[in-house]
């Protein structure tokens, strides 16, 4: 159970800045998700934290102690690989087993402990198979038996759930969350998945090539994105994004997709035209006019059970929608209202919230 | 679309390859088989005939007449210890070349494997000289020495190979179960390589089992000569004993051939470098 906190970390590699001056604190026993596309640092970071990499710049500690002179054993961190990193010659047992078996405790002692951890985990019946005579998700939880058999003061996973189905990746979800609620430690957890993200944490930071976005609770990546980049890359599908020019400033409003729309904002933007973005969520679309309504075209329509994402063509600008199962039909003519008080505002130059 | 006819003809062929490539591999030795067994009048017969009553007095004259007990025990030795030590160090070599982040790497690789490609005759005069500056000769360690050398490149390259193949994160996490290198390297590496270790260990010992040039040179009594060259001293003045020869030929190939057998599964990985799932 460890506060981590990352001060001015810069991570190169040659001339490559990988990470770029991170600054935040991951609070102990809490569920931290760093997300961002491929290729985007958060690996590297991971890496930083259990002391497989140096930071070019920048200290890292933890509760307080910088943990620069730790070797990546002796930080008492656990980590899961994306690709398990089972041992191939060792059983399920003797895997799970192993960092009691380094560190010398008794036979009965390990015994012990493995037979629980198993248990937890739902694999007491594996204990003499070889990881090569496993199904992905009971490699899956060996690699999370062999980081929580040692009580280890922070978890690291590096996109454990990558490599399942997408059935088992839902289910192993939820044992990782409930995992987190029964052992209570700090756990920090990367994905590209934004939906994963979402779902496991108590708080994210997403990232762009090497530098932190945003950081906060899902709620309010949802609700409140900072810039655009955070905009499109939290919620599926993606936000629409348009450009709007300015109509007026005081009260502010701006002119886009054939109307003129009232946005709620707290800053001024730097020029005459901004970023505004909706969710498809938040763009409702039926055949009969709604009030205030506007018209559109389908162009085509995702049936996802319960409802439908349609594609609009407005004036030219795709807008993606959501409307009832059945209701509407490519190439149709429709009405759609845009939930004006749903409408985010970014600027069009720093691309940041307004 | 492939007929019966020429189906039947594919098969003749592949048989008759096959009995071609076993006769060309195992004729030398049914030969220096059959001559072991022939009583001293029909050894030197020509055409060459069967024996008509196979004997075992070749056997018992190789055995009785030389201490040729004691070479064999000296060849073990030194292929035993070529080995022992071509695989530590070596191994070590290779686990170092393998994971730990060092500069030079490649080029230390090429340098090692350009030691190999030293013709021996070219090298025998100065190690003869460096053997006796260090008053080893006539020793089995001079051979021990000189055999790990020459083995040393090999070794090095089929196990560093081997080592790589080991993902990088398994690595990774025996760190961060708490092993230093040493550990990870014994608990986790070695077993990994246990196929080429294999394939390594029997070539190393078919090598200095079979050396000729450095035995013959370093050594000078019975003490510390081994089979090829005890071997190859046989002869007199006057007679060559052909059936003394075959017999001691067929004695230390045996044991060859039985270790082979025993580890031909893992040989065949080994060699074949099977990939390694983790």
């Amino acid at each position: 159970m460890v506060d981590i906190a990352l001060r001015g970390v810069w991570k190169s590699f040659g001339t490559a800045d990988v990470i770029r001056g991170l600054d935040l604190t991951i609070r102990d026993r809490e569920f931290f998700t760093f997300v961002g596309p491929s290729g985007c640092g958060k690996s590297t970071i991971l890496n930083l934290i259990a002391g497989l990499e140096e930071p070019t710049k920048g200290t890292i500690l933890f509760d307080s102690e910088p943990v620069a002179d730790l070797s990546p054993g002796r930080r008492d961190v656990a980590m899961v690989f994306q690709s398990y990193a089972l041992y191939p010659h060792m059983t399920v047992f003797e895997n799970i087993a192993f960092p009691l078996k380094v560190r010398k405790e008794r036979r009965e002692v390990v015994s012990r402990e493995v037979g629980r951890v198993a248990e937890l985990l739902g694999i007491g019946d594996q204990l003499g198979k070889l990881p090569r005579e496993l199904s992905g998700g009971q490699r899956q939880r060996v690699a999370l038996g062999r980081a929580i058999i040692r009580r280890p003061r922070a978890f690291l996973m590096d996109e454990p759930l990558s490599n399942l189905d997408a059935r088992l990746r839902m289910e192993m979800r939820a044992e990782i969350k409930k995992l987190h609620r029964e052992l209570g430690i700090t756990t920090v957890y990367v994905t590209h998945d934004q939906e994963e993200a979402m779902s496991l944490s108590d708080r994210v930071a997403v990232l762009s090539e090497g530098e932190v976005r945003q950081c906060s609770r899902p709620g309010e990546l949802y609700e409140r994105p900072a810039d655009v980049f955070v905009a499109g890359f939290i919620g599926s599908p993606p936000m629409n994004l348009f450009g709007a020019r300015v109509t007026s400033e005081e009260p502010f409003r701006i002119a886009a997709l054939g109307a003129v729309l009232s946005p709620d904002v707290s800053a001024a933007p730097s020029g005459g035209t901004v970023i505004a973005g909706i969710r498809p969520e938040d763009v409702e679309v039926d055949t009969r006019p709604l009030p205030g309504g506007l018209e559109a075209e389908v162009e085509l329509t995702e049936p996802v059970g319960p409802y439908e994402w349609v594609d609009l063509n407005v004036g030219g600008v795709r807008l993606r929608a959501r409307a009832e199962a059945g209701k509407v039909r490519a190439g149709q003519r429709v009405f759609f209202r845009v939930a004006e008080e749903r409408l985010h505002v970014f600027d069009a130059e720093t691309e940041k919230r307004l | 679309m492939v007929t019966g006819s020429q189906k039947g003809i594919r098969s003749v062929l592949f048989w008759a390859g096959l009995v071609a490539a076993v006769a060309y591999c195992l004729g030398p030795f049914v030969w220096q088989f059959i001559t072991s067994l022939k009583p001293a009048a029909e050894l030197t017969m020509l055409p060459p005939v069967l024996p008509t009553r196979p004997v075992l007095e070749n056997y018992r004259s190789v055995f009785a007449a030389r201490p040729f007990l004691r070479i064999i025990l000296n060849s073990l030795v030194v292929a035993s210890g070529t080995t022992f030590f071509s695989l530590a160090i070596g191994s070590l070599a290779a686990f170092a070349l393998a994971r730990l982040p060092l500069r030079g790497r490649h080029i230390f690789l090429a340098f090692v494997l350009s030691v190999s490609m030293f013709p021996p005759i070219a090298t025998v005069s100065p190690l003869y000289i460096v053997i006796r500056f260090l008053g080893l000769r006539d020793t089995l360690t001079a051979l021990v020495i000189t055999y790990t050398t020459f083995s040393l490149p090999l070794t090095i390259w089929i196990l560093t190979n081997f080592f790589r193949e080991v993902p990088r994160e398994i690595y990774l996490a025996a760190l961060l179960d708490g092993c230093t290198p040493f550990q990870i390297f014994y608990r986790i590496f070695l077993p990994l390589a246990a196929p080429g270790l294999s394939a390594t260990a029997i070539l190393v010992f078919i090598f200095s089992w079979n050396e000729f040039l450095f035995a013959l040179t370093f050594t000078s009594t019975a003490a510390s000569r081994t089979i090829p060259v005890a071997i190859a001293l046989f002869p007199g003045v006057h007679e060559v004993p052909w059936g003394e020869i075959a017999a001691a030929s067929v004695v230390v190939t045996v044991p060859v051939v039985v270790l082979v057998f025993v580890f031909q599964r893992r040989i065949v990985e080994g060699l074949t470098m099977g990939a390694m799932k983790g």
